[in-house]
C-alpha cells in the first residue's frame, strides 16, 4: 500500500510532541482549543518544507494578496465602458496608496502566474498526477485555466488600448467558437455592457470557481498526502509556519517591486485598431495568432490545456512502477518547448492586425 | 464612552446635514451627450431671483459651465455647449448656490466627441499620441498621468513592506523550542 493514503499511525505521537515543543501560552491554548488548531498538527514528510513543494502554497499566498488588493481597487473602479478608464486614472492619481496597491495587484498576478506554472511543471516531473491523485492534478489544471481567465479579465477592465484589443479578441474568439461562445458576445445581454459582465466575472464568478477548486485541491492533498516516499516526521503546522514566512517574504518583495516599477496605463481604447501586445502571460497565444491567424488563439490554448488534462489518462502507469513512458515525456517536452518558443517569439514578434483577418 | 456615543450621534446626523440644502431640481435635455455637443438644462424649485453657478463635475476634472439666474418662480432654462475636451465618462451637473452649497444635481453620461471624418490609420502606426484636434488615435504608449507618492504614503509603503519582510524572516528562522 502506498504511504500517505490516510496513513495516520504516526500522527498522534508527533502532534503530542509538537504541542509540548511549542509550549503555547494560556491565551494561545484558548484560541487553539476553540479554533481546533490541533487538527492541523497532522504529520507530513520533511520534503513538504522544501522550496519545490512550497510553490503551490506560495501561489496561494499570491492569490490572497490579489484578493486583498482587488477588494481595495474595486471600491474605486467603475465597470461602465464610459467610466472604467477614468476610474483607473483616478485610482492612480487621487486615491491614497492607490497607485502602489494597483501595482502590487499587477505584480502579484505576475508572480502567481509564474509560480503556478512552476508548481505544475514540478508536479508533472514528480508524476504526482498518477493514481490516486488524478483529480488533484485536474483541479490544479482547472485552477491554472481560471487564473489565466482572471488575468485576461483583469487586463480588459483597464479600458485602455491593450484592454480594448483584448476584449475585441475575446469577442472574435467567442464568435469563432460558435454557440458555446455566445455568452462572451455583447448581444447575449443587451441590458448591460460586456465590460460590466467581465467585471462581474473577475470579482465574483471566477474567484468563486477558484476557491471551489482550491478547496477541492486542499482536501485531496490533505487526505491523499503529498507524493513523497519519506517518512512523515514533521507536522503540518511547522510547514504552515514556513509557508507563511515565505509568503510574507514574497509579499514584501512584491511590495518593493511594485513601489519601484508601477505599471502604466494606456490611453483610452480606440476600436478596430491593433497596436499593442497582450499582457506577457498571453504572448504565446499572440505568437500563435501571428502564425495561424485568429484561429491560433483557440488552437494554442486547446493544445496546451488539452495535453495537461490528458496527462493522467495517457500515463496510467502506477508511481511505484518507475518512470513515465518515453513517448509521454517526449510529448511533454515538445509541448513545453513549443510554449517557450511561442512566449519568446511573442516578445520579439512584430505587432500585427489579427482581427478581421 | 459618553463622548463616543455623542460622536456616533453627530456622525449619524452628518449625511442629513450634507444633503439638507439640495432642495432644487435639475432636469437635463438628455441623459447622454457627446463632448462638445449641446445640452438643455432646466432648473426648478430653486431660490427665486438668485444666481447659481452650473458645474460639470467628473471623476478627474470639474468644468464651470456658466452662471444662471432664476426667475421669480425659482426656475431657469439654458442651452449650452459642453466642453469639447471633457473625457468620456460619468458626470454630474450641479447647481452651486452663492454660499457654495450644491442645491441641485443631475447625472450625465458623456461620450467621446464626434470625430471628424478622417482616412483610416494604417495598421502598425503605433506610438501616435492623441492629436491636438482631440480626435483619438490608437497608441500603445502609456499616459503621462500626474502620479505622485507623498511622504506619508512612502512611509506606509515602507512600513508595510518591512513588516511583511521581517515577519516572514522571523517565521522562517524561528525554530521550535527544545523540550
Amino acid at each position: 500500500m502506498e504511504r500517505g493514503l490516510n496513513d495516520r499511525t504516526d500522527a498522534a505521537p508527533i502532534a503530542e510532541k509538537h504541542t509540548h515543543l511549542d509550549k503555547p501560552s494560556k491565551a494561545g491554548n484558548v484560541v487553539t482549543e476553540r479554533l481546533a488548531w490541533n487538527a492541523l498538527e497532522y504529520p507530513v514528510p520533511p520534503s513538504a518544507n522544501r522550496m519545490p513543494y512550497m510553490l503551490g502554497g506560495i501561489t496561494f499566498f499570491g492569490i490572497l494578496v490579489l484578493i486583498l488588493t482587488g477588494v481595495f481597487l474595486d471600491q474605486f473602479y467603475n465597470p461602465s465602458p464610459l467610466g472604467a478608464h477614468e476610474s483607473l486614472a483616478y485610482i492612480m492619481t487621487r486615491v491614497q496608496l492607490g497607485n502602489w496597491i494597483r501595482s502590487v495587484h499587477y505584480w502579484a498576478a505576475s508572480l502567481v502566474l509564474v509560480t503556478i506554472v512552476l508548481h505544475l511543471a514540478y508536479v508533472f516531473w514528480r508524476r504526482s498526477y498518477c493514481r490516486p491523485r488524478e483529480i488533484t492534478w485536474w483541479s490544479g489544471t482547472a485552477m491554472l485555466l481560471v487564473i489565466f481567465a482572471l488575468a485576461f479579465t483583469g487586463t480588459v477592465l483597464r479600458g485602455d488600448q491593450e484592454g480594448g484589443e483584448a476584449l475585441a479578441h475575446a469577442v472574435a474568439g467567442a464568435e469563432l467558437v460558435g454557440v458555446p461562445g455566445v455568452v462572451m458576445t455583447p448581444d447575449f445581454a443587451p441590458s448591460t455592457s460586456l465590460l460590466a459582465r467581465l467585471h462581474n466575472a473577475h470579482v465574483s464568478l471566477l474567484p468563486l470557481a477558484l476557491f471551489g477548486l482550491i478547496a477541492l485541491h486542499f482536501f485531496l492533498i490533505r487526505h491523499l498526502g503529498i507524493n513523497s516516499r519519506e517518512p512523515k516526521t514533521h507536522v503540518f503546522t511547522m510547514h504552515l509556519r514556513r509557508l507563511t514566512g515565505l509568503g510574507l517574504v514574497f509579499a514584501a518583495i512584491i511590495g518593493m517591486v511594485a513601489a519601484l516599477f508601477p505599471p502604466g496605463l494606456g490611453f483610452p481604447a480606440v476600436d478596430g485598431v491593433e497596436v499593442t501586445k497582450p499582457f506577457w502571460p498571453f504572448l504565446w497565444i499572440y505568437a500563435a495568432e501571428n502564425t495561424l491567424g485568429m484561429v491560433g488563439m483557440l488552437i494554442a490554448p486547446a493544445v496546451i490545456f488539452g495535453f495537461l488534462f490528458m496527462v493522467p489518462v495517457i500515463d496510467r502507469r502506477p508511481n511505484e512502477a518507475g518512470g513515465r513512458p518515453r513517448w509521454v515525456s517526449a510529448t511533454a517536452a515538445a509541448v513545453a518547448l513549443l510554449y517557450l518558443i511561442a512566449l519568446v517569439y511573442g516578445i520579439f514578434a512584430p505587432k500585427m492586425q489579427h482581427l478581421g483577418m | 464612552m459618553r463622548g463616543f456615543g455623542w460622536s456616533l450621534l453627530l456622525m449619524a446626523c452628518l449625511p442629513v446635514t450634507a444633503v439638507a440644502h439640495e432642495t432644487g431640481v435639475i432636469r437635463l435635455g438628455a441623459k447622454t451627450a457627446s463632448a462638445g455637443g449641446q445640452l438643455e438644462i432646466r432648473g426648478s424649485k430653486l431660490t427665486k431671483g438668485t444666481e447659481f453657478r452650473l458645474e460639470l463635475r467628473g471623476v478627474m476634472k470639474t468644468f464651470t459651465l456658466l452662471n444662471v439666474r432664476t426667475d421669480t418662480t425659482g426656475q431657469f432654462v439654458v442651452h449650452l455647449s459642453l466642453p469639447a475636451d471633457a473625457a468620456p465618462g460619468n458626470y454630474t451637473v450641479v447647481a452651486v448656490a452663492p454660499d457654495k452649497d450644491v442645491v441641485a444635481r443631475a447625472d450625465l453620461a458623456m461620450t467621446a466627441a464626434v470625430p471628424q471624418p478622417t482616412s483610416p490609420m494604417p495598421v502598425g502606426h503605433e506610438g501616435m499620441a492623441p492629436s491636438a484636434s482631440g480626435t483619438p488615435h490608437a497608441t500603445d504608449a502609456m499616459m503621462d498621468l500626474p502620479v505622485s507618492t507623498g511622504s506619508v504614503e512612502w512611509a506606509a509603503i515602507t512600513a508595510m513592506t518591512a513588516l511583511s519582510l521581517f515577519g516572514g524572516l522571523w517565521l522562517l528562522l524561528r525554530r521550535a523550542q527544545p523540550a
